[in-house]
């Protein structure tokens, strides 16, 4: 379904990934880890043509990212790390759901009934409905990424980029989110990526976990064979370290 | 006093404030959910680097006006997008440079200068036919653009990023708000002036956003306000005898004011 052949990009002079190779197959449940700025979210970019590799091949639902942008990001989910509803804007949590399906809808034609229907539909799944109609900007942060999580959900899509979505989330919305997460997966059997730093709460379902370092793939594992030893050296810490930290490590 | 209804140069000011009104009172919507405040004086000061170009080199300062300020708004979008830098900053580039160019050429005209410091003061009551007819045909232009991209408009003052990944052409949006909003400030210039026209452009659609969470019910009371205290302006300044621009300006900052304190204590 995704398919990364020896994809670079640079910025600045900087090398952010270098000559990564994935092949995302259809209904995978992918989990990408890795210390900061080692090429995560320029990956789930690319994936979505927002930014263009400067060499290598793309290939998301046999399109080129590239050349189709907005037949591949259509029918591809995205919720960015930093992505937050400012109080600036007079929007209601259903005009936000609603978005996901002004690009399904494309240009000059209004939103119909069926857009309505979807929007209403993935407000329910969420549990976010009794919110519709109030402003989104002055909701909590767990709200809010339902609210981005419903958007995504009303598009219908195939794929569902997620980065760093648990982000700035207590706990129990941490837990909340994640068990969502799983649900959509299985309900909608999408294929989906979900770039993380919170290692020991990943949601249930996952199925490969990529870790990236220095814009390489460092390890391709199950989530079984990942130990405290391959995070020591992928985070560049101390073993013994590591274990007085975060214990003896399993996902 | 009504008599004054069956004057040219008064029904012209009529006219051109309902246009004022309407069309300042939409792109006011756009420039402050996009929060690029400061196009406006951009925007007006570019006009005036154009008209005192255009009186340097004997060529039409109104046009030169219009093309020097459709110029800055055409260049905002692409620039910020090829530096990587806010609009914002990019505004305040280009305010800065067409200030220099404006008083580099006020130093090297000989003759009078006033032609071009009526675009930055305005002058409401010596509106011509052919400014109404040009600002009624980019308000109907303007109308036309919200109610074929309303949604995606939309999508872009939510999340410029998240509408490109929804697939919405946003670049597309965001630089047409951008160009049309400076084509709406620059041919308001004349009813308004240039220093004038940042109020008129803030008050009104501020005072909607603080009374409401709609954004459909937000583009009409803009268009309201703005309407209202271009009238009013109009009409106390002919009362009074005092400069038009400049009562229309207080008055919509009374506006303002009043939504603010009508507010409930939590914004309700």
């Amino acid at each position: 379904m995704i398919k990364i052949q020896k994809v670079s990009l640079s910025f600045s002079g900087k090398e952010v990934l270098s000559e990564v190779s994935l092949d995302i197959k259809k209904q995978d449940f992918v989990a990408i880890i890795g210390p900061n700025g080692a090429g995560k979210t320029s990956l789930l970019k690319i994936i979505n043509g927002l930014l263009i590799p400067d060499t290598g091949k793309i290939g998301v639902f046999d399109l080129d990212p590239v050349r189709d942008g907005l037949a591949v990001r259509r029918r591809i989910g995205f919720i960015f790390q930093n992505e937050f509803i400012t109080r600036n804007v007079p929007l209601s949590v259903k005009d936000v759901v609603s978005v996901g399906r002004i690009g399904v809808k494309g240009l000059f034609r209004n939103l119909d009934k069926k857009d309505f229907e979807s929007t209403r539909n993935a407000m329910d799944e969420v549990g976010i409905s009794d919110l519709e109609n109030r402003p989104a900007g002055f909701l909590s942060g767990g709200e809010q990424r339902k609210v981005s999580i419903a958007r995504e959900l009303a598009r219908d899509v195939e794929i569902l980029l997620l980065d760093e979505i648990l982000m700035n989330l207590d706990p129990a919305s941490q837990m909340e989110i994640n068990s969502l997460i799983t649900r959509i997966y299985k309900r909608h059997k999408l294929t989906v990526v979900f770039v993380t730093h919170l290692l020991r709460y990943l949601p249930q379902g996952i199925n490969r976990v990529v870790a990236l370092k220095n814009g390489k793939v460092f390890s391709d594992f199950s989530p079984d064979d990942f130990n405290s030893k391959d995070l020591s050296l992928l985070y560049d810490v101390d073993e013994e370290n590591l274990k007085k930290y975060v214990g003896n490590f399993k996902f | 006093m009504w008599e004054i209804l069956s004057f040219n140069y008064f029904q012209n000011a009529l006219m051109g404030s309902i246009l004022a009104g309407v069309g300042l009172g939409i792109v006011g919507v756009w420039v402050v959910l996009l929060r690029i405040p400061f196009v406006g004086v951009a925007i007006s000061h570019a006009a005036f680097a154009g008209s005192v170009i255009g009186l340097l080199f004997g060529v039409n300062p109104i046009m030169m006006a219009i093309v020097f300020s459709l110029l800055a708004s055409i260049l905002i979008g692409p620039i910020a997008e090829k530096s990587g830098l806010e609009a914002n900053v990019i505004i305040g580039i280009i305010f800065s440079l067409v200030l220099g160019v404006a008083f580099l050429g006020l130093g090297l005209i000989k003759g009078p200068k006033t032609e071009a410091f009526n675009l930055i003061w305005g002058s409401i009551l010596t509106l011509s036919r052919i400014n109404i007819y040009l600002n009624a045909g980019i308000t109907f232009f303007v109308i036309l653009f919200l109610l074929f991209f309303g949604k995606e408009i939309k999508a872009v003052f939510y999340n410029r990023e998240v509408a490109a990944s929804c697939g919405i052409p946003e670049k597309f949006i965001f630089f047409s708000l951008l160009f049309l909003s400076g084509f709406v400030i620059c041919l308001n210039l004349n009813t308004i002036g240039g220093i004038l026209i940042f109020s008129l452009l803030i008050n009104p659609p501020s005072a909607a956003r603080i009374l409401t969470h709609s954004l459909s019910k937000m583009y009409m009371l803009s268009i309201l306000f703005g309407i209202v205290a271009c009238l009013a302006g109009l009409f106390f300044s002919y009362v009074f005898a005092v400069p038009a621009g400049a009562t229309i300006i207080i008055i919509s900052s009374l506006i303002f004011i009043i939504s603010m304190v009508s507010r409930g204590r939590n914004g309700s």
